[in-house]
Parts: C-alpha cells; sequence; structure tokens
C-alpha cells in the first residue's frame, strides 16, 4: 500500500513538473517572432528572407525571438525549452538556433541545438552577443543588434554546412520519417484469413477451440498522431538541443 | 498440415504481440533511455573536465598567488574523473552519491576560482580567459539540462517499475531495480557563478 502511495506521489510529482512550464510564444509559421514589438518592419521582413535563405542554403533553421518578459524563469531555461517546443532544426541533425532577448530582464542568449554546437560554439555565440549586439542594443538600436548577429551565425552556420544543399521541399520531408501502415495491413488481413479457415474448418479438430483469437490492440491501434501543418508557414522539423549557446546581459 | 503449423505460429505470434501490448517492453525502453540519459550527463561532466587544465593554466599566468584556489580545482578534477560510474551502476546508491559529491566538490572549487579571477583586471580582459569562461558557463548550462532531461527519464523509468503492470514486468522477467536521481545537495552542488 505505501508503495503504491509513494508510486502515486511520484507520479503526481512529476505530472506537477511537466506542467511547470512557462507559457511560449507561438512560432506561427514567421521566424521572427518579435512578440515584444520592438524589431521595425522593414528589418523583420529583411531578416525572415535572410534565414529563410539559409534554411535552403544549409537547413539550419533559425528564429529571432523577442519576449516582454521571462514569466520568472532563467533565460537559459527559457529558451532551451522554447527550442524543444519548437523543435527548431531537422530531425537528424538538430541544427536549429534561437536569437533571443527578454526586454524586463535586459537578457539576450543564442541557443544552440546539439547539431551546430561545433560550429557555433558558447565562446563563439559569446563574441557575437557582446561584441555584435550588446553595444547595439545598449542604444536601443534593436534591428541593428539581431541583423548582425543573424549575420554572424548564417556566416558561421553557412560555412559549417558548406555545400550540402537542402534538397526538396521541407513540407514534404516532414512525415517521411512516417513508415506506411500497409505492413500491418498486410500481416492482420493473413492472419484472419487463417483464423476464418480455422473457424470453418472448427467442426472437425477443434481442440485449440477456435473461438480463442487474440489479437493486440496496440499493434494495430499506434502511430500517426501528428497532427497536420498550418498554411505551409514555417514549422520547427524535429530537432532538440541540450543547452548550448551562450548568455548576456544588456 | 500446413495450416496446422500456421495455427501455431498465430497463436505464437497472438502471445508475444499480446504481451508487447501490454507493456512486457516498456520497462527495457525506459530503462535503455535512462541510461543514455546518463551517458550525456558523464559526457557534460567530462566536458567539464577538459575544460580545467586549459583554465588552470592561463590563471596561473595572471594570479600566481592563489595557489591554493588553484590547488583545490586540480585536486578537485582528479577526483571526479577518478571516479568512474558507467551505465550499470546508476543503481548503486552509494556509488551514486560518491560521484555526485565529487562533481558537487569540482563544481565549488570552480566557483571559487571564478569569483577570484575577478580581482584581477588583466586577467578578466585576457580573450582566451574570457573564452574559456564563455565555454565554461555554457557547460555548467549543458550539465544542467542533461541532468534534468536525466531526472525525467530516471522518474518515467522508475514510476514504470514501481507501478502496475510494469512492476510485475521488472520483477518477474527483467529484475529491474529503482534507479537513482540527482538530489540538490546543499551549496556545494550550486553552479559557479560566471559573472561578465
Amino acid at each position: 500500500m505505501a508503495r503504491v502511495l509513494y508510486a502515486l506521489i511520484v507520479w503526481a510529482l512529476s505530472m506537477g513538473l511537466a506542467h511547470a512550464e512557462p507559457v511560449y510564444p507561438a512560432l506561427d509559421g514567421k521566424r521572427v517572432v518579435d512578440t515584444a514589438n520592438i524589431i521595425p518592419s522593414a528589418v523583420r521582413t529583411d531578416l525572415e528572407a535572410k534565414l529563410s535563405a539559409l534554411e535552403v542554403k544549409t537547413s539550419a533553421q533559425v528564429v529571432v525571438v523577442t519576449v516582454p518578459d521571462l514569466q520568472g524563469y532563467a533565460v537559459e531555461d527559457f529558451t532551451i525549452g522554447l527550442l524543444r517546443n519548437w523543435k527548431l532544426g531537422t530531425k537528424d541533425k538538430n541544427n536549429g538556433v534561437l536569437i533571443f532577448l527578454a526586454q524586463k530582464e535586459r537578457k539576450v542568449r543564442i541557443e544552440v541545438g546539439y547539431g551546430l554546437e561545433g560550429a557555433l560554439t558558447d565562446a563563439t555565440s559569446k563574441v557575437i552577443i557582446s561584441n555584435g549586439m550588446v553595444p547595439r542594443l545598449r542604444v536601443n538600436d534593436f534591428g541593428g543588434a539581431f541583423t548582425r548577429a543573424v549575420d554572424d551565425v548564417s556566416s558561421i552556420v553557412g560555412a559549417e554546412a558548406g555545400d550540402q544543399g537542402w534538397k526538396g521541399t521541407q513540407l514534404n520531408e516532414r512525415h517521411a520519417d512516417e513508415k506506411p501502415d500497409w505492413i500491418k495491413i498486410v500481416i492482420f488481413l493473413v492472419f484472419l484469413f487463417i483464423f476464418i479457415r480455422l473457424q470453418f474448418r472448427g467442426g472437425r479438430r477443434s481442440n485449440f477451440g477456435s473461438n480463442i483469437v487474440i489479437l493486440p490492440g496496440s499493434i494495430w491501434g499506434g502511430g500517426r498522431g501528428s497532427g497536420g501543418f498550418s498554411g505551409g508557414g514555417f514549422l520547427g522539423g524535429g530537432g532538440t538541443g541540450g543547452g548550448g549557446g551562450a548568455s548576456g546581459d544588456y | 498440415m500446413i495450416l496446422e503449423k500456421l495455427q501455431k505460429w498465430a497463436i505464437i505470434f497472438a502471445l508475444t504481440s499480446g504481451l508487447a501490448a501490454c507493456g512486457i517492453n516498456t520497462v527495457p525502453t525506459l530503462e535503455e533511455k535512462a541510461k543514455a540519459q546518463w551517458s550525456q550527463v558523464q559526457n557534460e561532466y567530462q566536458r567539464r573536465a577538459d575544460l580545467i587544465p586549459n583554465l588552470v593554466e592561463t590563471v596561473k599566468g595572471y594570479a600566481k598567488q592563489e595557489q591554493d584556489t588553484l590547488v583545490a580545482v586540480i585536486e578537485a578534477r582528479a577526483k571526479a574523473t577518478q571516479m568512474k560510474i558507467d551505465a550499470t551502476t546508476i543503481s548503486d546508491p552509494e556509488k551514486f552519491k560518491q560521484f555526485q559529491e565529487a562533481q558537487g566538490q569540482l563544481g565549488a572549487a570552480l566557483g571559487r576560482l571564478i569569483s577570484v579571477s575577478e580581482r584581477y583586471p588583466d586577467l578578466k580582459s585576457n580573450q582566451n580567459f574570457l573564452s574559456l569562461q564563455a565555454q565554461l558557463e555554457g557547460t555548467e548550462n549543458r550539465i544542467t539540462v542533461a541532468r534534468r532531461d536525466y531526472i525525467g527519464a530516471v522518474q518515467a523509468y522508475n514510476i514504470e517499475v514501481r507501478t502496475f503492470p510494469g512492476t510485475l514486468w521488472a520483477k518477474l522477467f527483467w529484475g529491474a531495480k529503482v534507479m537513482q536521481e540527482f538530489t540538490a545537495a546543499a551549496g556545494s552542488d550550486a553552479a559557479p557563478k560566471v559573472k561578465f
């Protein structure tokens, strides 16, 4: 009994932990998610184009994010959660990057997915922040700061990727890892057929009791949990990260 | 004849997949996930240990008189890297505690080294030191993330092992043991504050 109780408590706690997450801004198909509304719209358009071109060239998904505040979380906790929430980067390369700013806390951070930690190292990220961004942010040149950061990140990520171009469209490849279910269907039909045949012959030697038909539910029921995508906009590709990157204040 | 054989196979198939459906594979699956996360934790600690010789050398060049702090870091590093604890021993509470303590002491020694470095303006503006500081800060953050991921994976595994029906499979079939989680040791475990 005590064990059951303990397990219940552990479960309840883990549920609690799982829900203790900040409210993340929506990606909404954009590459510049300016929820703090500090980047001039001309710069926003320009950055969108640059980042889109970068993804076409290298498959890396770089997103600029500004938030009004961190909802009481540490900037590192917020950005790793956000990167994972949006699943930036492709599933096999994990090449997502967040260029992040929290307005109220005056914090910036570059959060780097697993796959780009080798190119965009912590030290490099720190240099981009302290040399490229902070001096501009201090004079409220938000457009300039993000343009500079995007240019720096792009040149590093672009050099890393070399000419491994992004082939095919991201929308079609998103479901490529989901194998068709026809194998399951064929197996199911074969067994169904056998059992039906047995049912018909059952009268003659029914030592197996031909009514025992154990068809495990989960084999046929699983798979296909993913929803559709929203209007062909930009979406994360299933990547993740482990806390690489650097933070700074301005 | 053929039909009879097929019938046998059909029943075997149905039984095995039936077992799979009621969760006999969940225990080893979660176990492997937790072990993989554990490797990630070790990986990040190793990364921190690898940064230290360079850091110590750099600091030494500017702050020779801080011999005690430097020696403390080197000793704590030696102690922490000597501890080898692999994926199979995370279910050993004693070893796990030792590992955590050793890493905690190294973290504390590093914290002191960084705070001592604040007193040396030349060191603070050294490019090499700045770069190492950024790497150390990033690594501490990675350790935090890896530990959190590990705790999540262990929680999922422990819950499966302790609750029905997973507990049946764990005891009867796999002989699975509960894994250890990190505990926040008072003070010793705090990440060194890296100021810029």
